[in-house]
């Protein structure tokens, strides 16, 4: 019998098995209480991947315990600003009560399970929204000079062929309003969603996955304005 | 199964026999190393920094050990040269420790020599040239100041020669290195031996079918192979159990792939 062909193939069968089956267990989390009386906006400051939920109950934030992670919080009068830096493997999840209505994340996902009034997102990254809302803005602040937009020239500054996307993932809508100049507005579940307002520029777009009809995606030309937002309440 | 005298006979009459043929593979490397410098001469100085000249000496070394270590036994593939060099007078265990030896000992110090060959004067001209270039921008902006536009200085520290260990980040990052080349060694080594005919395209072929049902058990099994190939340098807290297998695994595979060369070998001998 030749023994060395079977050594072999028993050492890489076990190294297939073992790559292919691993999996990570659930890692360890810190959960960090945040006092968030008073506060309006909330900031995070990550390159990482960033959730925040809205929900009643406690506010805090949670992330992975690491010892390259580091995540610092202050007050900032009605603003609370995040900043972290999260071992690559999992994302700070933050939970805010519905009084938070505006959010500048770098990137990351927002949504809530609740029926919230107004929400501003801010972010010059790839950002989504799921969830029923009354209005929601969305304002990507990338640099538009990196872009060519202002006649300009960066060279390698240029992020023209990153541009960042903007998502409303799912969730009843009354009135969404996007402005970017380049970024792909992205509408998973355009039917729920009431009106939308794009200003979106040239070098922009909006993308539809389903829907039945377009008629309540209004893509806006630079400097024109959309009515002004009803104030009705949301359906129960 | 070790007998001194004989095992330095048999290294003799190997490097006498083989010397030849690792120096035409040394040149070739060293050629190609040429080749590179000259194409990354005119890319930038930043190609020859410290961090790049880690990268470029780790991927040739990872390219070429296997390369080396399947070359070992080149003459197994030919029924003729197989015979006599099975019939050389030592023992299978004395014929394995010199490709061991030979391989895993040898090979590095000859391709770190060779790469310092022509990484060393590429590293001392884009030094003084980057070092030159700072000092015309410092001058140039010292007569025309323009706000926000002031040059960087020079940064010797981001020139440096390399050194093999420099970019370590400890004995993990040692150990990673270590195992990875022999587990390649071991494979490339077994190949050569294993596959009588065309075995360096068998086992390059070989590698990329393992590579590839990786790829395919993982999605199968939504498994994260990176879990157990990224073990030494993770900060992922695992599970007692794969603490205990993973580390385990890294040091069999290379280990039983080196015991497999020393039984194909015997088979060999026995087969002939």
């Amino acid at each position: 019998m030749k023994f060395a062909p079977v050594l072999v193939a028993g050492t890489l069968g076990s190294l297939l098995l073992t790559m292919a089956l691993a999996k990570a267990p659930n890692p360890p989390t810190i959960a960090v209480p945040l006092d968030v009386t008073g506060v309006r906006t909330v900031e995070v400051r990550s390159h990482d991947q960033v959730e925040i939920t809205i929900a009643a109950g406690k506010a805090e934030m949670r992330y992975p315990d690491s010892t390259r992670t580091r995540v610092k919080s202050r007050r900032d009068g009605d603003r609370l600003v995040i900043n972290a830096d999260i071992d690559g493997w999992e994302a700070l999840r933050v939970s805010v009560p519905p009084e938070v209505h505006r959010f500048f994340v770098d990137e990351g996902s927002i949504g809530t399970k609740l029926k919230v009034t107004d929400v501003e997102i801010l972010s010059p990254g790839d950002v989504s929204w799921k969830g029923d809302a009354r209005l929601l803005v969305l304002r990507d602040t990338s640099d538009p000079g990196k872009h060519g937009n202002d006649g300009r020239q960066r060279g390698d500054d240029c992020g023209c062929n990153r541009h960042s996307t903007l998502t409303v993932e799912g969730g009843e809508i009354a009135e969404v309003r996007a402005y970017s100049p380049h970024a792909t507005l992205k509408l998973a579940d355009a039917d729920k969603l009431g009106v939308v307002y794009a200003w979106i520029g040239p070098k922009g777009n909006v993308s539809i996955d389903t829907a039945r009809n377009f008629h309540q995606v209004h893509v806006m030309a630079e400097g024109e304005e959309a009515p002004p937002v009803e104030a009705k309440p949301l359906a129960p | 199964m070790l007998d001194r005298n004989r095992f330095l006979r048999l290294a003799r009459a190997q490097f006498a026999e083989q010397w030849r043929g690792w120096a035409w593979f040394l040149a070739g490397v060293l050629l190609l190393g040429v080749v590179v410098a000259i194409f990354l001469a005119f890319s930038g100085l930043d190609k020859f920094r410290t961090d790049s000249q880690e990268g470029f000496y780790y991927v040739g070394l990872y390219l070429f050990s296997p390369i080396f270590a399947g070359r070992f036994f080149l003459d197994m593939s030919n029924r003729a040269s197989a015979l006599l060099s099975l019939m050389r007078p030592a023992s299978v265990f004395e014929k394995w420790l010199l490709a061991v030896l030979v391989v895993t000992v040898l090979w590095p110090l000859a391709y770190t020599l060779v790469f310092y060959v022509v990484d060393a004067p590429c590293a001392a001209i884009a030094y003084a040239q980057a070092k030159q270039v700072a000092a015309q921008a410092a001058l140039e902006y010292a007569k025309n100041p323009i706000p926000g536009d002031k040059p960087e200085a020079f940064r010797p520290e981001l020139y440096q020669l390399f050194v093999p260990w420099g970019g370590w980040d400890g004995w993990r990052d040692a150990v990673q290195i270590g195992l990875w080349l022999l587990f390649a060694q071991g494979f490339a080594m077994f190949g050569s031996l294993y596959f009588r005919s065309v075995p360096f395209i068998k086992t390059l072929f070989s590698a990329l079918l393992i590579v590839l049902v990786v790829a395919l058990g993982a999605a199968m099994f939504d498994g994260n192979p990176e879990l157990f190939l990224g073990y030494w340098d993770r900060t992922r807290p695992l599970a007692d159990w794969q603490d205990l297998l993973y580390p385990a695994l890294w040091f069999l595979a290379p280990a039983a792939f080196w015991l497999a060369c020393y039984l194909g070998l015997r088979e060999r001998e026995i087969t002939a």
